[in-house]
């Protein structure tokens, strides 16, 4: 069997596991047929994505006299929307970090461990993962709230007035930790499941501790799952909108929470496009950054 | 090489296909004429090029040069749907989703015939290859043997003009490969189907075809009967592939008489030769056609100093090397082997009949 | 989940209850919704007074909850029809050939994932605001019809990697042309994984909130943008009734996930 594998598995053109090309008989029409079958997308996502998307951008540019970076001098000039940048990030920092703090243990004991426990911790993320943002952000505004469960308990402990939680951005902070967290465990959990037992078992061989062959084996080959999961929880982070509008106060505003508002009060056009286009830039040129170093490919895979 | 036979039925005439802008020559201007009913091998190594060759038969490549012509037409034109050629794969590619009787069902359902006439053919072939209780089967249920016996009813089922196979047998095991070998040429026989078999299995290739077309880099080495090319190879690159060989570099010493000057000493072939004196040819002995002998004869005959001895079973293989360290390879049976030990010298002969000469 | 038995031993303390504490933050938040539901009175106090089903039974009948509902259904089915037809055809000139600028095209095709919702929001209620689609399910359809391509993209492409293409050369040699193959082998053996890219576009829209709060309006409103303003607005305590649901319908297609696949093992 093994004898024959060589020529056997292939055909005599250099293969991979990729489809034999051409799949179907060839035709008259085979230059044609790949633009024939792209073509629904690329109208679609054209029209009705990109064109829409182009618009704004182009009303950031387009002031009365025509073509003017106006707007854009007016955001990074104002101390006001610089803040409001800089807030962003820094919750997205936060975020992310906690998210890595906890959902590190869950993946690690899951992927290392299996058993019961680990199924039943994967499957409560999971869970977590597909149940309705809405309803989790919910759920902490009965936690947080002011006649909510942490209230009450905290009374019940003799605390008489305890902080207001909701509408803060700790609520937020939380509210986002809670919905992104899944994110980061499947992330961290998809590269862990992958890492070759026998190599802490060498380890461990060789001499090292349980806590130096985390260290010094485990904890380097999951690296690519802490970066994944980070991408994804910054990124989605920095344009999140329903929770943080939800749980948030009026002071701690985030860019998202200031473009929705100037859709719903439907103030300055402009500004709002200005606003888009830097988040959407600031986004974009995560994506690259990540694609650069790892290839976009990789993030799309979890 | 090319020997135009009376009646071609289907005839490759310079096909070639190359990939990559053409840098890369899969096959290269690679000529056959295929006789109705005959059994064909496309034998050679990976990446020699014959299952691309079978390929352009099928019409699952088009080549980039050449024609391919059946009955007289051309039919490099023509998509693989329209060839009605049978077609056998390695990994069966049944399918999945439809029972054994719907896989074989399926070529006569596409020819539109009526319901009772596709039930009684099916029948009578799925008995052909002894799977009538298995019809109401998916293929996931059946061993490997059985699939592709399946796979053979639904390549044959609509008498197609030529069945092709991609090495059929490639993922099965020993055994079972020599039986369906033994299955798949009696049903050529009985049917009078003309097949090409692709395959890298030289015993294979022997035991099954009327003709064997040897593959190297993209072209033909040799098309000829099997016995033909195990005596007679063309090139050295055949003479090595099929079957196990002595090979020895010798310049011709008397084209009359047929000898030629080798590392071994003088080595005598039965007919006179067509060359020029002190030509460079090269001296092919089977193994099993060297014998032990009394004394080394003048000619056609050394001693050599035993190497190695590994037992078969049914036979024994010996090398042996001669004074100035050529390898002599040997097949001899138990009981002549039975008074060797490594070290020991062994006279040995062949007969001027044996020694095949290829001009390189 | 885990090849259990490769690792013998069990985790050790530490690592197992930061885990277990950790497990505890992301599931009892969910099942404090389930409490809630059962609540009367205002959404956000806990305890609540006394329970009953009348927030199951409000949820049932207030047409400005049913409505919603019904939109986002709706909505969800149309836009994942059509992503379905107008990504799969992509998904195919993908799997099956090598054509210049494919890297752009994929880029293209992937750009919904990468753009945030917020900025859609934006970018649609303009959009739309000109062409008269604001305020309607067109607009909803088609802004999560293309939320979801990129997603049914990277489903079917996995789907057609793990498709045995030999099937359909066997089909034409058995004499069928591409569209029969197409209809006979390739369609029934994907179809199965069709329908999970699909749901997967079927879910993205139901659970799509940002854009549908402001494009939506109130003759389109789904139920993420009923939701949305129940929790800001009101205390309505049809909401946890709303999250209850969505959370079990969750949990039952995890378990039955679960399930089957301890069973194939």
């Amino acid at each position: 069997m093994a004898q024959t594998m060589p020529d056997g598995a292939t055909s005599d053109e250099p293969t991979d596991h990729s489809p034999p090309r051409p799949l179907l008989s060839p035709g008259v029409t085979r230059p044609l047929r790949p633009w024939l079958l792209l073509a629904p997308a690329i109208v679609f996502v054209t029209g009705l994505f990109l064109v829409p998307l182009a618009g704004i951008l182009r009303l950031s540019v387009v002031g009365p006299d025509g073509f003017t970076l106006e707007a854009y001098g007016a955001f990074f000039t104002d101390p006001f929307y610089l803040r409001i940048l800089g807030r962003t990030l820094a919750v997205a920092l936060t975020v992310t970090v906690f998210c890595i703090l906890l959902g590190y243990p869950i993946a690690y004991v899951a992927a290392r461990y299996g058993g019961r426990l680990g199924t039943a911790l994967i499957l409560i993320v999971t869970m977590s993962f597909w149940t309705s943002f809405l309803a989790r952000t919910y759920a902490w505004m009965v936690i947080l709230g002011s006649q909510g469960l942490l209230s009450t308990v905290l009374r019940g402990l003799g605390w008489e007035e305890p902080p207001q939680l909701l509408f803060t951005g700790i609520a937020a902070n939380i509210g986002m930790i809670h919905i992104l967290l899944p994110f980061m465990v499947l992330s961290l959990f998809a590269v862990m499941q992958r890492i070759d037992p026998s190599l802490l078992k060498a380890s461990a061989g060789l001499g090292a501790t349980p806590f130096q062959t985390f260290r010094t084996v485990f904890l380097p080959l999951s690296a690519p799952g802490i970066i994944n999961g980070s991408a994804l929880v910054f990124i989605v982070c920095l344009g999140f909108y329903v929770t943080p509008e939800l749980l948030g106060g009026p002071q701690d505003q985030m860019i998202a929470r200031l473009i929705g508002s100037q859709i719903e009060q439907l103030l300055d056009w402009r500004e709002a496009a200005t606003m888009a286009a830097v988040l959407l830039a600031v986004t974009l040129a995560l994506f690259a950054v990540y694609d650069h170093f790892f290839g976009l490919d990789r993030l799309w895979r979890s | 090489m090319h020997q135009p036979s009376p009646d071609p039925f289907l005839r490759l005439e310079g096909v070639s296909k190359r990939y990559a802008g053409g840098a890369l020559r899969a096959v290269d201007d690679v000529s056959i004429d295929i006789r109705r009913g005959e059994f064909l091998s496309l034998l050679g190594p990976s990446g020699s090029g014959k299952t691309t060759t079978l390929m352009m038969i099928a019409g699952f490549e088009l080549p980039s040069d050449g024609r391919i012509v059946l009955s007289g037409r051309d039919i490099v034109g023509i998509p693989a749907h329209r060839r009605n050629f049978g077609m056998v794969f390695q990994n069966y590619a049944l399918f999945p989703h439809m029972t054994v009787f719907d896989n074989v069902a399926y070529p006569l359902r596409l020819r539109k015939l009526a319901p009772d006439a596709i039930a009684e053919t099916v029948g009578r072939y799925l008995e052909m290859v002894g799977l009538t209780s298995y019809a109401d089967r998916r293929p996931n249920a059946l061993s490997g043997g059985q699939q592709q016996r399946v796979a053979l009813a639904r390549a044959l089922v609509f008498d197609p003009a030529v069945v092709l196979m991609d090495e059929p047998l490639g993922a099965l095991d020993k055994n079972l490969r020599e039986q369906l070998q033994f299955e798949i040429k009696a049903l050529q026989r009985k049917l009078g189907i003309t097949l090409i078999y692709v395959t890298h299995d030289q015993s294979e290739a022997m035991t099954m075809s009327d003709r064997i077309a040897v593959f190297n880099a993209g072209h033909i080495e040799q098309i000829a009967a099997p016995i033909e090319i195990y005596r007679r190879p063309a090139t050295r690159f055949v003479g090595e592939f099929v079957g196990e060989s002595n090979m020895f570099e010798a310049t011709v010493s008397d084209p009359q008489a047929g000898v030629v000057s080798t590392a071994i000493g003088p080595v005598r072939a039965a007919a006179p030769l067509d060359c020029a004196r002190d030509a460079p040819v090269l001296a092919m002995i089977r193994p099993e056609l060297i014998r032990p002998a009394d004394a080394p004869p003048a000619d056609n005959g050394t001693t050599l100093t035993v190497a190695s001895i590994v037992h078969f079973g049914d036979r024994v293989a010996v090398e042996g090397s001669t004074a100035d360290g050529h390898t002599v390879r040997l097949r001899l049976s138990d009981r002549e082997a039975a008074a060797l030990a490594p070290g020991a010298d062994l006279a040995v002969s062949w007969r001027p009949d044996d020694v095949h000469l290829l001009v390189p | 989940m885990t090849g259990g038995s490769a690792w013998s031993r069990g985790a050790p303390l530490l690592p197992r209850l930061l885990a277990v504490a950790v497990a505890a933050f992301v599931l009892l938040p969910m099942l404090l919704v389930v409490v809630m539901s059962f609540g009367e009175g205002t959404s956000l106090r806990f305890p609540p007074s006394a329970f009953t089903l009348d927030s199951y039974a409000a949820y049932v009948t207030r047409p400005d909850w049913m409505q919603p509902t019904l939109n986002s259904f709706v909505i969800a089915l149309a836009s994942a029809a059509i992503t379905l037809l107008v990504t799969t055809p992509a998904a195919f000139a993908f799997a099956l050939f090598d054509f210049p600028g494919k890297r752009l095209v994929r880029l293209m095709i992937m750009m919904p994932l990468m753009v945030p919702f917020i900025v859609m929001a934006l970018a649609y209620f303009f959009f739309f605001g000109r062409t008269g689609l604001l305020n309607t399910m067109t607009g909803v359809v088609i802004a999560h019809a293309c939320l979801s391509v990129p997603i049914v993209f990277l489903i079917q492409s996995a789907n057609l990697k793990s498709f045995d293409w030999t099937l359909m050369r066997a089909s034409a040699s058995c004499g069928a042309g591409p569209l029969t193959s197409f209809r006979h082998v390739a369609l029934p053996l994907l179809r199965p994984s069709f329908l999970v890219a699909g749901l997967f576009a079927f879910i993205t829209s139901f659970d799509e909130t940002v854009i549908a709060l402001f494009i939506s309006g109130r003759a389109a409103s789904t139920l993420p943008r009923r939701m949305f303003e129940s929790v800001r607005q009101e205390s309505d305590p049809v909401v946890a009734v709303v999250s209850t649901l969505l959370f079990v319908v969750v949990v039952v297609a995890a378990l039955a996930v679960a399930w089957r696949q301890s069973r194939k093992q």
